[in-house]
């Protein structure tokens, strides 16, 4: 029963480390790619998140099973050969929630399989951790990237069409649809979990000298 | 040939910048941004497995289902294999040849060769219509845009700690909005997103 609540308190700060505290995207500078070139509209990042979840999540738990079996010089290709083997089905599931949706977003949907956030938790974190803990930081990461993304993607969609959800997949138009727009919003993202852990850490400093 | 393999690589390093113009591979160029020294190797990599990348794109391209879910699913996941075989091929020969050379270089060169822009390459080539020779040309201008990326947000990375400025948006913040403004310089070029 202690190992099993220690588990889900173990599992809900892995999770909460991916999604907000240490955000792949944000805090870790990782799978910037698709948030700057493609998310300026909620379809888009609706789309990248999921294909996100369904590539990253089954190649973690393969790599969590077999990573530290390989030699570690073919670790990180058989990394993405495994995330490539699971891009496969993760098209088609995202194909039949939002048609369209991967030919649509072109490149962004296509490099999703070498997106850096997605090879760090399958490489770097799965081989070297439990299945349980690979399935909360997998989870947490792609809440984590899915936050940036439609953040980044409401406010461009708004300031470009003043409306959410009405943007077509790779319908891009205007100066707020190029990337730069991107790594500015970021960058103000980027600002804000910066003061949210500045202020996190204030307070444990004060509990501590309590 | 020389011609069409230099003007793809001026495309490259400039108006079709992968990296300044539409951010791919970026969170490698920050993490090569951070140790200067590590530039060199690492466009070094990048220019190899760019090229090696472009070679599979022109072989692999034609055989891949051309539209549709099929190839939607299939043409990214199989140049991804080829890019892992490429990469293992690789490391395989350094380790047992040049095991002092591996060692110091493995994590550069794993980094470099595993990233949204080495294997954005047969995209490119496909959509642009590039030759072979174009095709090694964009190659090679991609490990230099890589190398003025890298340098370029290395030079930047003291300012972007400048005390100055709000603790907030000190380091990756400022780095990214500098990033952005250098973006948005090289948007005004093109007259657009390259890619």
């Amino acid at each position: 029963m202690r190992d099993k609540r220690f588990i889900r308190r173990a599992a809900g700060t892995i999770f909460a480390n991916g999604f907000l505290f240490r955000n792949p995207v944000v805090i870790g500078a990782l799978g910037m790619y698709q948030v700057v070139s493609a998310c300026y509209s909620l379809k888009n990042a609706a789309a990248l998140s999921l294909l996100f979840l369904l590539t990253a999540m089954p190649a973690g738990l393969v790599m969590c099973l077999i990573g530290m079996a390989l030699p570690d010089w073919s670790r990180p290709g058989a990394a993405l050969a495994v995330s490539a083997m699971f891009y496969i089905p993760a098209v088609y599931i995202l194909e039949a929630v939002l048609p369209g949706a991967a030919g649509s977003l072109g490149f962004a949907a296509a490099l999703m399989v070498c997106n850096s956030a997605v090879y760090s938790r399958v490489e770097e974190y799965a081989p070297s951790h439990v299945a349980a803990a690979v399935v909360a930081d997998i989870a947490g990461n792609s809440a984590g990237f899915a936050a940036a993304a439609c953040v980044t993607a409401a406010v461009r969609e708004l300031w470009l069409s003043g409306g959410l959800w009405g943007r077509q997949a790779g319908d891009a138009a205007g100066g707020f649809s190029y990337p730069f727009a991107g790594f500015m919003i970021l960058g103000i993202l980027a600002a804000l979990v910066q003061w949210i852990n500045s202020r996190r850490r204030e307070k444990y400093a004060e509990k501590k000298g309590r | 040939m020389f011609y069409s393999m230099m003007f793809a690589a001026l495309l490259a390093v400039s108006a079709e910048n992968m990296f300044l113009s539409a951010g791919m591979g970026f969170s490698r160029v920050l993490r090569a941004a951070r140790s200067p020294r590590g530039i060199g190797p690492a466009s070094l990599f990048v220019t190899f497995f760019s090229f090696c990348s472009s070679v599979e794109g022109y072989f692999l391209f034609p055989l891949l289902p051309a539209e549709g879910e099929k190839a939607a699913a299939l043409r990214p996941a199989v140049l991804a294999c080829a890019a892992a075989v490429t990469y293992m091929a690789a490391a395989f020969v350094l380790k047992s040849f040049f095991p002092g050379f591996y060692e110091k270089n493995s994590r550069t060169m794993q980094l470099s060769a595993i990233n949204t822009a080495v294997l954005a390459i047969p995209y490119v080539q496909n959509s642009k219509g590039f030759g072979l020779a174009q095709s090694a040309g964009f190659a090679l201008g991609s490990g230099l845009a890589f190398f003025i990326a890298s340098a370029l947000a290395a030079g930047g990375a003291p300012s972007c700690e400048n005390p100055d400025m709000p603790k907030a948006f000190r380091g990756l913040p400022a780095s990214l909005i500098y990033v952005g403004i250098l973006s948005m310089g090289l948007a005004g070029f093109t007259g657009g997103p390259a890619f």
